[in-house]
């Protein structure tokens, strides 16, 4: 059963958007983080363009950070006085990605820009989780225990955020941290988030936990709380400035994610998440290494239709 | 004498117009369907093409959409080890739509008619009209015509690709006078009054050419999509959201729900694993 895409202008299978969605929304519940960083290249590998594909996500990601928002609202996990900080800033950014994407598509060398964003980033967050959840697997195996990872601090960056002016205390997550650093934070998500459609969660925890210092409960609930907003400011300024927000191509991803999130969550809790986190490392790398061969590789034409379509 | 001869001459005249006349009636080809509607279904759409034609003759289908869009065509090249778009140019004066389908082959046709009709194999009028100029910081420069081709030429493969641009020989059934074809039209039809020209072709000389426009339209959401989307940004990109936030959380709620019945009221999660 195929759908006709109205903004991506083509006809796809209904069972393979609901099957990618499903599976990144399986992984995302899994690991806890958004998977838009792996639904725009799917997207764009399934021959949805790329402008497309990102601004879609985007509005695909409000709906799922909704559903997020609402467990940990409850849970009392969101620290609103820094994730407002942080989301000035993402708001601001967004709005400015959105700009970017523009000049970018008018150059003719958005989709250039976004691969090689996207490979510079699954390289690092694949790597990253692949170390890191190598690393926790061979501690598991000397300690015999399931015992919780201790989260080390990288002391340097930790003295360097220290350093920043403009403190602040957070009385929910319990800690001093800079103003300017949480703005810069922001602006920095809000940028991506326009330009890859992704939320920003598997950047913006990783910064909340090891540099801020933030308590994971509260790194978690807070992000969710700024990715909700980013990407509801991001999908406004794409569908005023660029028109690229297919928004039934958003629905059925959405359908497909939410389910696959919910059994993600559930499966998560009864399996052992280091050596599912080494295979989901290396799913990543995978997406990325086919991303880096597509900049490589002697393209089959050399000349190719622009502006989207 | 020459009073038969006048006479012989009448009547095959009469008989000339007897027989032209209902062959130039009749040749108006029908069309069905006369509107091809865009929906959410939407995978292409076969458009059935019948009319009469003379004995003998044959019958060369023309499939056309209007050359008045802009498109944009990118040339790649290496920088860095890294493939990206060195050189942007605008190619106006091309359709999107070129299909040709035919009862005998095109090359039967001599080569002056071929021109005249825009039945020819490669396509040879797109390069004919097409315009091509690289934007430069300077504003548009055309470029010359051996470059502008090879744009040109890439622009047709990608439109044959996609089914946009064809030729079928041999694909119009002629039967009885009357003539019968199917165009195959992709999903990536544009969105305007296309148009279909059926010329009748005897001893390599044209006896008649008719044509009859049909519409491509969206219909349905994927109209008010579209035309919201394009017309409306804003207004849509708010619809996008209060959507995404209303399905978002009945999501999560109905799971929440469906999780409740299944615990049988119990607190505590329904089992994942039940699932598999």
């Amino acid at each position: 059963m195929e759908i006709f895409f109205p903004i991506a202008r083509m006809p796809i299978s209904i069972f393979a958007i609901l099957g990618l969605g499903g599976t990144v929304g399986l992984l995302s519940g899994l690991f806890g983080v958004g998977g838009g960083f792996l639904m725009t290249p799917l997207l764009m590998m399934m021959g949805v363009p790329p402008a497309v594909a990102v601004a879609s996500d985007t509005n695909q990601i409000v709906a799922a950070s909704a559903s997020g928002t609402l467990a940990h609202s409850k849970q009392k996990n969101v620290d609103f006085k820094l994730g407002f900080i942080i989301l000035i800033g993402s708001l601001i950014g967004g709005s400015l990605g959105t700009v970017l994407v523009n000049v970018l598509r008018s150059l003719g060398n958005f989709d250039f820009v976004l691969n090689i964003a996207y490979v510079v980033m699954l390289l690092s967050v694949g790597s990253f989780m692949l170390v890191e959840s190598i690393n926790s697997l061979k501690k598991l195996r000397k300690k015999g225990t399931n015992a919780e990872l201790t989260i080390k601090k990288t002391s340097a960056a930790t003295k360097f955020m220290q350093s920043l002016p403009m403190k602040m205390y957070f009385e929910v997550s319990g800690i001093e941290s800079s103003v300017l650093a949480l703005l810069a934070l922001g602006l920095m998500i809000g940028i991506l988030s326009a330009l890859m459609g992704v939320g920003g969660g598997f950047i913006m925890l990783p910064i909340m936990i090891y540099l801020i210092g933030m308590p994971t409960h509260n790194a978690v609930g807070t992000s969710i709380f700024v990715i909700i907003f980013t990407a509801i400011n991001v999908t406004l300024a794409q569908s005023t400035l660029n028109h690229t927000v297919d928004l039934m191509l958003a629905m059925v991803l959405l359908i497909g994610s939410s389910i696959g999130a919910q059994f993600g969550a559930k499966l998560g809790k009864k399996l052992q998440g280091e050596q599912l986190r080494v295979v989901f490392s290396l799913i990543v790398l995978l997406v990325m290494a086919k991303m880096l061969f597509s900049l490589l590789a002697t393209p089959a034409s050399l000349i190719g239709l622009g502006g989207g379509h | 004498m020459s009073l038969k001869r006048l006479l012989i001459l009448i009547i095959a005249l009469l008989l000339m117009l007897i027989c032209t006349i209902p062959a130039l009636a009749d040749t108006a080809p029908v069309v069905s369907p006369q509107q091809i509607n865009i929906g959410l279904n939407f995978k292409g759409a076969d458009l059935a093409v019948s009319g009469s034609v003379p004995e003998g003759a044959d019958v060369y289908i023309k499939v056309t959409s209007p050359n008045d869009s802009v498109l944009e065509l990118n040339k790649k090249g290496r920088v860095g080890g890294m493939w990206m778009n060195v050189e942007n140019t605008d190619v106006s004066n091309v359709p999107k739509l070129y299909q040709i389908i035919s009862s005998q082959k095109i090359a039967v046709l001599p080569q002056k008619l071929q021109e005249e009709l825009g039945l020819t194999q490669d396509f040879e009028p797109i390069y004919q009209s097409a315009t091509v100029e690289k934007k430069t910081d300077s504003g548009n420069v055309p470029l010359s015509s051996e470059e502008a081709g090879n744009f040109v030429s890439s622009l047709v493969k990608i439109y044959q690709e996609s089914g946009l641009y064809a030729v079928n020989e041999n694909a119009v059934k002629i039967e009885n006078g009357k003539y019968q074809a199917t165009v195959k039209l992709p999903p990536n039809l544009p969105q305007e009054t296309c148009k279909i020209t059926v010329y009748t072709v005897k001893g390599g000389s044209l006896l008649g050419s008719t044509s009859v426009p049909f519409e491509v339209n969206t219909v349905g959401i994927t109209s008010w999509l579209n035309s919201e989307a394009i017309f409306d940004g804003p207004t849509y990109g708010l619809i996008a959201v209060l959507i995404a936030l209303f399905f978002g959380t009945g999501i999560a709620l109905l799971f929440g729900y469906i999780e409740k019945i299944l615990s049988g009221g119990k607190s505590g999660g329904f089992d994942a694993s039940a699932s598999h």
